[in-house]
């Protein structure tokens, strides 16, 4: 008579052994009342598991509470008003380039003629080949309409976005506010910020439509302190490939470091480790080297 | 449909369920899980597939676990894009009782009860991984997910028996 080993009975009701072990589990079972009843128990123990996991899946409506968007800041209101989102779902080749913050914010958006692509007829391009993880949605607003930004159509592949001037007072008070008064999140994103690799990046959408999101944990203070370093030292451009929605057209996303705060701060972006997407959209891309425009 | 798409499909509901029973948060689960499938995106290959999304997504709850300054957000569309085509029924609201609640919360606590590896074999073998799965996952030899599975299950059920017995006890003892 040996002792059951209840590793072996589990392997066993789990069906994970082979013919030849199982056969001599068999054997143990019907030959051995000690190893008969530990099946016995096995078989319970395994029926209970899954009576108590699922009850993990019987969670009332509402008694988890469900975090409320943290309440805007005034003094996000400025940033609302004044920050230039662009969102280039629709285009192919997006370049971006903004001015200097000090200045008056005409952003030259340049979006060349689509040349659809013809069919790989060998290896098909990196691009082409990514996978999509969701299929084309309706395509996000292009320009965030908190008119702030007006957008010049034109039949011409150039367009123009004029975006108005930053209140520069506002922008200084910015700057100049103590660590606390910064965006928790945007401090949270600065503070693991720096553009090399493996950094994380994180952006979080504060306030989702469904008001499912936590709050932002608060930044530590030296995160914050970084964060204010940052938010006053701009950064070099950043560049994204586009990888989804998958299509024939290859789309590189130029945004500098400004540009690219006032797309997460209103939401339309995020930014995690070097894949941006956007929040409300199907829009994802991965970073790439920025090549001269 | 290509490969992610497939991958998204197949696996986002499972892997959901197995974090939010893990996490007990279903906006930090899908969070992880859109975090998963974010990196199978920029996966050049990947031989076994489950379990690949399994272990990028534990190593993810990982990362974020010693992240202070974690933060949420939803790829809403991708998630609700998921679950339409899921096509689950649909399921009326189901009333639940203030024993099913006391269950789940007993649940709850019997599961943290567990050590860290144990609990994810135990959540994973009820998502339907194989040993080699799990083991792959876990890094452990197939030969020991048995032992892993049989110790979680024994602790699990004891822990959450125990529980009950306490709560009975407390309601006869107010009854009384």
């Amino acid at each position: 008579m040996s002792h059951p080993e209840e590793g072996l009975i589990h392997a066993w009701l789990d069906g994970e052994l082979d013919a030849e072990e199982s056969a001599r589990v068999e054997a143990l079972v019907a030959s051995d009342p000690a190893w008969a009843a530990a099946v016995a128990e096995a078989r319970g123990l395994i029926a209970a598991t899954s009576r108590i996991v699922g009850a993990l899946d019987r969670v009332p409506a509402n008694v988890i509470p469900k975090t409320a968007a943290a309440p805007r800041r005034a003094g996000r209101q400025w940033m609302m008003r004044a920050a230039a989102v662009v969102v280039l779902l629709g285009g192919s080749a997006v370049v971006l380039n903004r001015t200097a913050l000090d200045s008056v914010g005409i952003v030259h958006v340049d979006v060349p003629v689509e040349t659809p692509s013809p069919a790989p007829t060998s290896a098909p391009a990196p691009v082409q080949s990514m996978p999509r993880l969701v299929k084309p949605a309706k395509p996000a607003p292009q320009v965030a309409a908190n008119g702030a930004v007006e957008e010049s159509k034109s039949n011409t592949a150039k367009k123009e976005l004029s975006v108005a001037k930053q209140d520069n007072a506002m922008r200084d008070k910015d700057a100049a506010a103590p660590p606390t008064e910064l965006r928790g999140d945007a401090a949270a994103r600065s503070a693991v910020a720096g553009y090399g690799r493996g950094a994380e990046r994180v952006a979080s959408a504060e306030a989702s439509a469904r008001a499912a999101a936590a709050p932002a944990p608060a930044p530590a203070p030296a995160a914050r302190g970084f964060a204010l370093q940052q938010k006053v030292t701009r950064l070099p451009l950043s560049c994204f490939e586009q990888r989804a929605p998958a299509d024939s057209v290859r789309r590189i996303i130029r945004l500098d470091a400004a540009a690219l705060d006032d797309s997460i701060q209103l939401e339309k972006l995020t930014l995690r480790g070097d894949t941006l997407a956007a929040v409300h959209g199907p829009l994802i891309a991965v970073r790439i080297p920025c090549q001269a425009p | 449909m290509h490969d992610t798409e497939r991958l998204f499909r197949e696996y986002h509901a499972t892997l959901v369920r197995y974090l939010t029973r893990r996490l007990g948060d279903r906006d930090w689960a899908e969070e992880v899980a859109q975090e998963t499938f974010v990196r199978a995106l920029r996966q050049e290959s990947i031989v076994n597939e489950r379990s690949w999304l399994f272990a990028v997504a534990n190593n993810l709850i990982r990362d974020d676990a010693r992240r202070a300054s974690r933060q949420r957000k939803h790829l809403e569309l991708m998630a609700a894009e998921a679950r339409e085509q899921e096509q689950a029924p649909v399921e009326e609201p189901q009333e639940i009782t203030i024993e099913m609640a006391q269950a789940s919360t007993d649940a709850r606590r019997a599961l943290e009860a567990l050590a860290e590896r144990d609990r994810q074999a135990l959540l994973m073998k009820e998502e339907g991984l194989d040993y080699g799965e799990i083991a792959e996952v876990l890094g452990i030899e197939k030969s020991s997910v048995g032992t892993t599975l049989s110790r979680a299950r024994r602790r699990l059920a004891e822990t959450y028996e125990a529980l009950q017995d306490e709560r009975r006890r407390r309601g006869q003892h107010v009854a009384s």
